[in-house]
């Protein structure tokens, strides 16, 4: 019996040595999202984006832009997005992401992503770089909502603030948007995150908080009553790991701090 | 005498004429059969008007098969040449013609409140526009107009401007990280506005 007590301590001892919290990673990414949507009601929707040339450029040109489809599950398409999303809107953020390439076609050359709303519409967000092109320079982003007929109903930015970049941009699985804007280009510069609705309105917003140092902000995610969960991720000397969860209020003030570990 | 003589005779003959008819029967079964079978040959599933042009059509003009087919065979198959030369030229239309189907129009559909379809009562209001001065809702379609010029216009008129508030400078000293939520936020109050102060 003890030597079984013994075991399991010992065994329970290596599993927590050194347990580092995963807040974000590659698998959980706080930039891009998805160009193709279903939604509760059973339709894809998917972006037809209308190449002008054949190889991109950074700035793909002042052609037709991009077009919105809603397909239904037969494989007809039910109702296409008006008007078509200008070629101007945006800047090269996939493009310059996706492998630098310059074959044909191979990446998407729209910069936005789209979500399918439980209510029927749909979400465009686009994302805007001004100054340095690439991956990290995302300063600024506008959002569209079209409705189920692919009627546009909604616009919304785009929001651009001197000093800030975008350190994060999605859609939550809620459909709502959350926004993260960084003071700074650094892991640790100062955050302050936004979450918007299906219409672009900002439902609530935080102060600033930072620079913390060696500590780091994960991916940002919602609860049901739209508060902000920010998972910090933090390494003492020792090299051991510290998880802090703070959770705003609805208003965008924190009211919980909780902290885990090390291990 | 004579009739008991001649009964072997009829026998035989009588025999012969069954032997004969079956004879018959069995060679006129095997040739009907050979001609369905052909005609099968000659009538592939599925039915003729939905024929594509295939190698069996012109298998069908070919004079063997044509001697083998009986005369309701051969009208069927000029009526089927008809047909199948409508199909051949609407399929030639159809595969010039991509998409097939014309993409449908946005449609603007009001709902019994005179919102478009989509569009709720509360759609872009939200008290944290009282914690951002300056920062504008979004462009909300409440009359079912077309908004697409509104929109592409708001898109292209980008500008960079303050934020609501101030922001921390990018090179502070970092600090240490609050322990507590009292802490934090009196941490985040030294960059807000009292504007920002809900």
């Amino acid at each position: 019996m003890l030597a079984v007590l013994a075991a399991s301590c010992l065994c329970g001892y290596r599993a927590y040595a050194g347990a580092r919290p995963v807040i974000g990673g590659i698998p959980s990414s706080s930039f891009f999202d998805a160009k193709t949507a279903v939604g509760n009601d059973g339709m894809l929707r998917l972006i037809f984006d209308y190449n002008t040339s054949k190889f991109p450029t950074l700035t793909y040109g002042s052609g037709p832009g991009s077009a919105l489809w809603i397909i239904d599950p037969n494989g007809s398409v039910v109702a296409a997005g008006s008007p078509t999303i200008p070629a101007s809107v945006g800047s090269d953020v996939f493009a310059v992401a996706l492998l630098n390439s310059t074959f044909n076609f191979l990446n998407e050359r729209s910069n936005l992503a789209i979500f399918a709303q439980p209510s029927g519409n749909t979400t465009v967000l686009f994302y805007y770089n001004t100054g340095n092109a690439g991956l990290g320079n995302t300063n600024s982003f506008a959002t569209w909502t079209y409705n189920s007929s692919g009627a546009l109903i909604a616009a919304a930015g785009p929001y651009a603030f001197s000093g800030l970049q975008l350190a994060g941009l999605y859609f939550d699985p809620s459909g709502k948007i959350i926004a993260r804007w960084r003071a700074g280009t650094s892991a640790s510069s100062p955050n302050a995150a936004w979450v918007l609705d299906e219409f672009g309105t900002i439902l609530n917003s935080t102060l600033f908080h930072g620079p913390f140092g060696s500590t780091f902000l994960g991916k940002i995610r919602l609860n049901s009553s739209n508060q902000q969960i920010w998972p910090f991720l933090s390494k003492n000397a020792s090299g051991q790991y510290t998880t802090t969860i703070w959770t705003f209020d609805s208003f965008g003030i924190l009211a919980h701090a909780q902290v885990y570990g090390p291990f | 005498m004579v009739l008991s003589t001649l009964r072997p005779l009829l026998l035989l003959l009588a025999g012969a004429v069954v032997g004969s008819l079956i004879t018959f029967g069995l060679l006129n079964l095997n040739r009907n059969a050979a001609v369905q079978a052909n005609a099968a040959q000659a009538q592939p599933v599925p039915p003729k008007t939905l024929r594509a042009p295939s190698g069996n059509v012109q298998d069908e003009d070919e004079p063997g098969n044509a001697d083998t087919v009986n005369a309701e065979t051969q009208e069927t198959a000029n009526l089927q040449k008809t047909s199948d030369s409508t199909v051949r030229t609407a399929l030639k239309i159809a595969e010039e013609k991509v998409p097939m189907r014309p993409i449908p129009k946005a449609k603007m559909v009001l709902q019994p409140n005179g919102l478009p379809v989509g569009v709720t009562q509360d759609a872009g209001i939200s008290e944290a526009y009282q914690q951002l001065p300056g920062i504008q809702p979004p462009l909300i379609n409440r009359d079912g107009r077309d908004m697409g010029q509104e929109a592409i216009q708001m898109l292209q008129n980008r500008q960079e401007v303050p934020y609501p508030g101030g922001i921390p400078s990018a090179s502070a000293t970092p600090m240490p990280f609050p322990r507590t939520v009292e802490e934090a936020n009196r941490q985040a109050q030294g960059y807000a506005s009292p504007l920002a102060t809900p």
